[in-house]
């Protein structure tokens, strides 16, 4: 009975043991690097964004620019395509970009893509709805000097538990009518995970 | 007599874990899910049978089943056209199953004591590898192609981590200090899947990448050369890299039937009678119903009579298709014949073999510590109970059983496997005018037509992805 008694509570408890417990939250500061399953993440796209804008900003083009048309250059930014194998909102590190340049005030962005779609859709409704002193002004858009496009691609190696996978994101700013690449850069991130085996 | 009660006391608390492990979930595979859900799907009746595993969630799938339900729901819905719900189920599948390749200590100890039931399921990789084939089909379908290549770029990824994942395991078992004996490893012979890379070719084409569709196309016919196993019917005519801009819409049809192959039970009985050893095998039909397959007897001069051990270990049941010839036909006109691209439910086996060892070894090991043990504590129970008279040996007998029934209630192959997953896959493309097409597909069972599903009037559009999915999972 002795020997049986703690060989019948071990058991029990054993099977008994799955019992699932609640989340645990922790407000963090977003500036916070986060690692947590070794994908792209918010740090990556921040990190990324800001080299990416300091690079762009240092870069002879602008100073050129300013000399030749005396004003700020007009970018709208175009296509960053994944050809990773992650699923990366582009969107996330496109605004970093976007809010970082116009901050320093010696960009002006334009809205492109979906967004000037939607603009171009509520102008053309105040034509029929708005009053005539009110109504935005057709075709009274800001042209963009350049346009800036990317595509973010990675390579996995996996070997023994441990996967490096490198992210590379590629940006070139493009002059609209000439087609000449003014600005290109590269950013990479290498990210090591390790996993633990299944133990025998 | 204050003893005799202690004993009496012992044999009630052994009936009584007895009781608590043969009822336990832990330490079996929930099948009854299936009963119903599988003839559903077979009909074609995809949102009836995701309904009844959602119900079924609380009943048949634990938290440690977690990878199993986001597989069976999330194909389910694929099936059922409910794209970004079964992406988002096969993407916690996909989480589940990469968090999970890290076990815990502690549960790896339970499966000691238990069976592998009693650990998270974390997915055979054939179905770690198609999940992401299916994401990118959903995705295809909600015109995202960005998200369907990411898709498809995971699978290459899990196909090169398949290359050494178990050896590594198994070389870490062979040199530790639990190894009872060598495991063998079994090479991986599995690196190139022809129907991701299809998939693969038609969207690099589509957005105009020629030499990538290229190398897709390369790594194809590679497949036929290299994976021969895998591969062992004629190459069909894969799609042009590069097709001439000749005003053409491309079309390309993929069609799907069968289920993937489901796990059963094989069961081996060893019992003793005064000299002799009875040998009894058991297996579960695809009904999951137990029958007896073989019966034998040894004689064995000396033996002991009462011993009792079970083992059991999972059998992959192929559930193949049907369907013999699948037709495409545009405007209830024949266009295309489907020519065999990928059998899927081989692909499943071969990544399957590649655990095998580590699930017969640690089956082995586990039954015998565990029988052995049992034994061990009959025969001490019994030599306790000697002097006790003819209640003492009613008492050994009951306890005695009732241990076999506790041992033999925790000692249950894993059965876990997801239901709904395709075993084959074929595929063929053809030109048509640009323009609207009635498009059916029928699937044939010699002369007999099985299932014509109407895929409703697409669009088919130069330069452009037109791709039909078609299934019948019979």
């Amino acid at each position: 009975m002795k020997r049986i008694l703690p060989m019948f509570l071990v058991i029990s408890a054993l099977v008994l043991a799955s019992c699932a417990t609640g989340p645990t939250v922790t407000r963090t500061a977003t500036d916070t690097v986060t690692d947590l399953s070794g994908r792209w993440n918010d740090t990556d796209s921040r990190l990324t964004a800001e080299a990416m804008v300091s690079s762009m900003l240092s870069s002879p083009w602008l100073e050129r620019f300013f000399g030749e048309e005396g004003r700020e250059p007009v970018v709208i930014v175009g296509r960053v395509r994944n050809r990773s194998s992650e699923h990366i909102d582009a969107a996330t590190f496109i605004k970093d970009i976007e809010r970082e340049l116009v901050n320093s005030g010696q960009v002006v962005f334009v809205a492109g893509g979906d967004q000037r779609d939607e603009i171009r859709e509520e102008r053309d409704d105040q034509q029929s709805n708005a009053t005539m002193a009110t109504a935005a002004a057709l075709a009274a858009e800001t042209g963009a000097d350049y346009m800036m496009q990317g595509v973010i691609t990675s390579q996995t190696d996996a070997i023994e538990g441990k996967r490096a996978t490198l992210y590379k994101v590629d940006m070139e700013l493009i002059d609209l009518e000439t087609n000449q690449k003014v600005w290109i850069d590269t950013k990479e991130i290498k990210k090591l995970v390790e996993q633990k085996k299944a133990s025998w | 007599m204050s003893r005799y009660r202690e004993r009496s006391g012992a044999v009630v608390l052994l009936i009584l874990m007895a009781g608590l492990l043969a009822s336990c979930a832990s330490t079996r595979t929930a099948q009854d899910q299936y009963v119903e859900t599988v003839p559903l799907a077979r009909d074609g009746q995809y949102l009836e049978a995701a309904y009844l595993i959602r119900d079924a969630k609380e009943q048949s799938y634990k938290e440690k089943d977690r990878v199993l339900y986001y597989l069976d729901a999330g194909m389910l819905l694929h099936w059922a056209g409910e794209y970004e719900t079964s992406n988002e189920l096969l993407s916690k599948a996909e989480i589940a199953i990469e968090e999970l390749f890290t076990k815990d200590i502690s549960k790896a100890m339970v499966s000691g004591v238990l069976n592998d039931n009693a650990l998270d399921y974390s997915g055979e990789d054939y179905e770690d590898i198609y999940l992401n084939v299916f994401k990118a089909l959903n995705y295809i379908a909600l015109g995202d192609a960005e998200s369907a290549h990411v898709e498809i770029r995971r699978v290459q990824i899990k196909l090169d981590l398949l290359e050494d994942k178990y050896k590594e395991l198994i070389d870490q078992y062979n040199s530790s200090g639990d190894a009872e004996g060598e495991l063998v490893y079994r090479e991986n012979r599995f690196h190139n899947d022809v129907l991701a890379r299809y998939l693969s070719l038609l969207l690099y084409r589509a957005e105009g990448s020629v030499d990538d569709a290229r190398i897709d196309q390369d790594f194809m016919h590679e497949a036929w050369e290299t994976q021969a196993h895998l591969y062992d019917f004629p190459k069909p005519e894969l799609p042009d890299y590069d097709p001439p801009d000749d005003g053409l819409a491309r079309v390309n049809v993929l069609s799907f039937s069968g289920l993937s192959p489901s796990k059963l039970a094989d069961t081996f009985y060893i019992n003793t009678g005064p000299g002799m050893v009875f040998l009894t095998m058991t297996n579960q039909d695809e009904d999951y119903i137990t029958q007896q397959v073989g019966f034998s007897f040894l004689v064995v001069p000396g033996i002991p009579a009462g011993m009792h051990f079970k083992i059991q270990f999972p059998r992959l049941k192929s559930r193949r298709t049907e369907a013999d010839r699948v037709v495409v036909k545009l405007d209830g006109i024949e266009v295309a014949e489907l020519p065999l691209l990928e059998k899927m439910e081989e692909i499943a086996r071969e990544t399957f073999l590649l655990k095998q060892p580590l699930t017969i070894g640690k089956t082995i090991i586990r039954a015998t510590v565990k029988n052995v043990a049992k034994e061990a504590g009959k025969s001490a129970m019994k030599e306790g109970l000697s002097d006790q008279g003819a209640g003492g040996f009613f008492l050994g007998l009951v306890a005695g059983v009732a241990a076999d029934v506790a041992v033999d209630a925790t000692e249950n192959a894993d059965l876990r496997i997801s239901q709904f997953f395709p075993s084959h896959a074929r595929a063929a493309e053809f030109t048509v005018e640009p323009g609207s097409y009635q498009v059916t597909v029928e699937y044939w069972n010699g002369r007999t037509l099985m299932d014509s599903v109407d895929h409703g009037i697409r669009d088919f559009v130069p330069g452009e992805l037109n791709l039909v999915e078609s299934y019948m999972l019979r």
